[in-house]
């Protein structure tokens, strides 16, 4: 239902385009100030221009340790790196054998396995934060990559929207195939994978983001620096002392975690909101 | 439905990664949580005693747990509500043009990647005391903004950081729901003659109002878990408890103030609570069927 | 090439639902029966037993003399053509038809020989490199049995694999499946609701109802002497008129004017009088009289349903248009119609009555 109304038009892209800059302007400001000296930014008013700083700053970050921390930005990001794909590749690993299981074989407590998993869909990390952390202490986990990880890939959406998604093959598929002679690798290797590749690929972007993006549990599981996230060391750049935080660090530390998701984002649109869309419901 | 039926073994061997994670990760803590919900550890943390519901009415009778529920809540509402409204409003908007619709797409969903800490950091500059930007124009209206020191501010800050970052996600869905309408529905209110905002109140309203109910649910399940990185990097839950929600309270007396009894009694009403939310929310999806 | 054999062959869901009970079929090498039946009949669950895809109940079958029961599909030699072809669509033409022989590890040589020599066989070795959304209907379907002559099954099985098809083509499919089989010289086993298929396709027809088997025979011995009203209403079109026979003191009559005599036997038992609408001519002085009710040309001839007084079901006839005009017939009228062929007769049970009979007029003197 869309009418010729050029002025309507006009109004909407309008309102689009203030939208647009309102929910960008917080990222610029942040990449502007970046781009300051300490002293530049105390002289008043963030700036909404780029200065000549931004060289040095994102070099220091990059370089040398942060202070209050003793690593620098590079090892932080590296660490989120692996945090992330870790969270990512772990779950979508472990789903898609346990959906596979799920959907393509009979065996006895069948619907109990299916619950267990269940159960675990709506409660995350946080209801649960001190007891897990006592688990993970008592496996010796802590500051260790593992630790980081494991937590956050017990639960089950991975696996439900890999279970819709199997479910979803058309089942004459699966009988021509047993009929060729194709067992269940096989069926797994040649038929589920490449037919799910676009589920795949959605869960992926969405686990990526999940994990990249987690805080209270990196928080706690990683005690020492050297396992710090790049999302849990903002907190050390600006509350670290009483006076006015180190500004022109700290957005550019902010731009430099925020870079990766986003880039992320907006290369696999399509299938971020198909993930999103997908794993939510 | 024809299955592997003759493996008998393969199906426990493909379960096994993730039940293994699920058991040693997910239901031992809870299972600790809800055990530890009944017990109370001694000052020195060497031995503990069971003491039946006492901390449950520990946590009910204290003040504090009710100040950060009704924190909670309300930053719910807020958050849902401003959220909501404003992704409607642009997912409205963003459904009407024809030209650019992917790129005002992606350029209203990419706060979706920021991680609510960093959320929180950007705004947390941007009402800068001394060089925030928003400071200096609500300076101009004669507004002193610290959100050290007011509550209000403090709350301002959190809500308004996080529905810059949901807006984008309750977008996403909002738009994926206006686009599953059926334009023939539309058109046959247009004959029957009514007029755009009929039809927007008449039939897109009510076709979208499952996604709405669903992103209500999920707002407040973010606003619930997902705010805890928000607050912790700027306001941490201050000033007077004016921005301490229940997970904020279940961290600080988990790990800072080291009272087991009352996190994990927290624990598990807070287990309640999102066990309640997913139950009604699944009700709700099963009715929604007449659609 | 393969005999099949089932004996006492049962499918038994969970709740006791029967699909299919103690079935007896002998399926000869180098034979195509096609089972038909209306849809749950058990003729599907049978056929997928006999693939694999469904665990058997009770009861034996046996493929080229071995007990296959327990047989994984891939073991068994067949190969199955699914009603929505059930083509890998991530796989090209030439993939898809390769399958097997790749899982089997045949020697790549060998795998394009037999490959290429289906695709011939079918006219498809110009598609073999595109995926199967780019192909048609028909095309679909070719590649489908493509994939099954290629492994060099002993026994085909198809599942109702012509229904996704407009009539114009599954008539030359319906042909060519026939042809293929006959130079293949393959043993199928056909699975259609379709009756025009199933006769024209069938080496013996076997006619299915409520998990049991209705009747087996050749089409023709099916239509001429069918062993019950059911396969009487099943196989023919239009279907056979089938009329209830009243009794009275006198004996068994049609209608009050029309007496059924012959074999004592067959008067004496006979409850259902059926009239194929082939076997009816007009004639002024025929048996049957009645009155038009609608006439539907079909071309050369045209189906007449008639209303026979004293009865509710309605009687067909396939008369001739031209005889039709020249009669100056039309609806509402009155007809008088001869019949010209065999009466078939069924008891109470609706099993056939294997006796001669014939329609006698009563002279209208002693009309009641």
């Amino acid at each position: 239902m869309r009418y010729d109304r050029p002025l309507l038009d006009r109004l909407t892209h309008l309102l689009l385009i203030l939208g647009v800059i309102v929910f960008g302007l917080p990222l610029w400001l942040a990449l502007t100030a970046s781009t300051h000296s300490a002293g530049a930014l105390q002289s008043g008013i963030a700036p909404l221009w780029f200065g000549g700083e931004g060289l040095a700053n994102y070099w220091q970050l990059l370089s040398q340790p942060i202070a209050g921390l003793g690593v620098s930005a590079l090892r932080l990001l590296a660490n989120s790196l692996v945090m992330a794909l870790g969270i990512a590749i772990g779950k979508i690993a472990i789903s898609l054998l346990a959906a596979y299981a799920i959907v393509f074989f009979r065996f006895p407590c069948r619907t109990l396995c299916f619950w267990l998993i269940f159960v675990t869909l709506m409660l995350p990390v946080e209801v649960r934060i001190v007891p897990t952390y006592g688990v993970v202490a008592r496996f010796g986990l802590i500051d260790t990559y593992a630790g980081m990880i494991l937590p956050l890939i017990a639960s089950a959406t991975a696996t439900f929207l890999l279970r819709q998604s199997f479910m979803s093959l058309p089942q004459e598929l699966f009988e021509a195939a047993r009929l060729d002679g194709a067992g269940p690798l096989r069926f797994l290797k040649d038929f589920v994978l490449p037919l799910s590749k676009t589920n795949l690929a959605a869960l992926f972007v969405i686990m990526f983001l999940y994990g990249w993006n987690q805080y209270l549990w990196p928080l706690l599981a990683a005690n020492s620096p050297e396992h710090a996230t790049a999302v849990i060391s903002l907190k050390n750049l600006v509350q670290s002392t009483d006076t006015l935080p180190p500004w022109q660090l700290a957005t550019a530390m902010a731009v430099m975690t925020v870079l990766p998701p986003v880039a992320v984002i907006i290369a696999m649109q399509r299938f971020f909101v198909r993930g999103l869309t997908d794993t939510e419901k | 439905m024809t299955t592997f039926e003759r493996y008998r073994f393969t199906p426990w061997l493909l379960l096994a990664p993730q039940l293994a994670i699920v058991a040693v990760f997910f239901f031992w803590p809870a299972a600790d949580s809800l055990r530890q919900a009944f017990y109370v550890q001694d000052a020195f943390g060497l031995g503990e005693r069971f003491v039946g519901l006492a901390n449950f009415q520990r946590v009910m009778a204290s003040s504090g747990y009710w100040q950060a529920m009704s924190v909670t809540v309300l930053f719910s509402v807020l958050v849902a509500g401003g959220a909501m409204l404003l992704a409607l409003l642009l997912a409205v908007l963003a459904d009407r043009v024809l030209h650019g619709a992917r790129l005002y797409r992606v350029l209203l969903t990419w706060p979706y990647a920021i991680a609510p800490a960093v959320a929180g950091i950007l705004w947390m500059f941007m009402f800068d005391p001394v060089l925030g930007v928003l400071t200096h124009v609500l300076a101009g209206f004669g507004v002193h903004w610290d959100a050290q020191l007011h509550p209000g501010q403090a709350l301002a800050l959190v809500v308004i950081a996080s529905i810059w970052q949901q807006m984008s996600y309750n977008f996403v869905f909002f738009l994926a729901g206006l686009q599953m309408i059926p334009t023939s529905l539309l058109e046959a209110a247009a004959i029957d003659g009514a007029g755009p905002f009929r039809r927007f109140i008449g039939i897109t309203l009510p076709l979208l109002s499952p996604t709405a109910f669903f992103l209500l649910v999920m707002n407040s399940v973010y606003v619930l878990f997902e705010t805890f990185a928000t607050i912790d990097n700027t306001t941490l839950g201050g000033p007077g408890g004016a921005t301490r929600t229940l997970v904020y309270k279940l961290y600080e007396d988990g790990f800072v103030a080291r009272d087991l009894g009352s996190s994990s009694a927290q624990s598990v009403l807070l287990m309640v609570l999102v066990g309640a939310l997913t139950f009604v929310q699944f009700r709700y999806l099963e009715r929604r069927v007449q659609y | 090439m393969a005999t099949l054999t089932c004996r006492q062959l049962s499918k038994t869901y969970p709740g006791d639902h029967r699909a299919v009970e103690a079935l007896d079929l002998t399926l000869e090498a180098g034979e195509l029966m096609v089972v038909v039946g209306p849809s749950g009949c058990g003729k599907s669950t049978l056929l997928r037993m006999v693939a694999g895809l469904e665990a058997i109940s009770g009861g034996q079958l046996i493929i080229d003399g071995t007990v296959a029961n327990a047989l994984e599909p891939a073991r068994r030699g067949v190969a199955m053509v699914f009603q929505n072809y059930a083509l890998y669509p991530h796989m090209s033409v030439f993939d898809n038809m390769a399958y097997a022989l790749k899982l089997q590890r045949r020697p790549r040589a060998e795998i394009e020989r037999r490959v290429h020599e289906a695709a011939t066989l079918l006219g498809i070795d110009a598609l073999l490199e595109r995926r199967p959304r780019h192909l048609s209907g028909g095309q679909r379907q070719r590649v489908a049995m493509g994939r099954a002559i290629v492994r060099e099954p002993a026994l085909f099985l198809f599942d109702e694999p012509l229904s996704n098809l407009d009539a114009a083509l599954r008539v030359q499919m319906r042909q060519e499946i026939r042809r293929l089989q006959q130079r293949l010289g393959a043993s199928m086993l056909y699975v259609t609701h379709d009756q025009v298929e199933a006769m024209t396709l069938a080496d013996r027809l076997v006619v299915m109802r409520e998990g049991r088997i209705e009747q087996i025979g050749t089409p023709m011995s099916l239509f001429e002497a069918p062993a019950s009203c059911f396969v009487a209403r099943f196989i023919g079109s239009p279907a056979m008129n089938l009329i209830p026979v009243k009794r009275a003191r006198d004996g068994a009559h049609l209608c009050a004017r029309l007496q059924l005599s012959g074999d004592p036997e067959a008067t004496a038992r006979a409850a259902t009088l059926g009239l194929r609408p082939e076997h009816l001519r007009l004639d002024p002085q025929g048996e049957l009289a009645g009155t038009v009710e609608m006439i539907e040309p079909l071309g050369v001839d045209a189906l007449v349903h008639c209303r026979l007084p004293e009865h509710h079901e309605p009687l067909t006839a396939r008369l001739p248009m031209t005889a039709l005009a020249a009669s100056g017939i039309r609806q509402q009228g009155a007809i008088r119609l001869a019949v010209d062929g065999p009466l078939h007769l069924f008891d109470d049970q609706d099993r056939r009555l294997d006796h001669a009979a014939r329609l006698t007029p009563l002279p209208s003197l002693f009309a009641i």
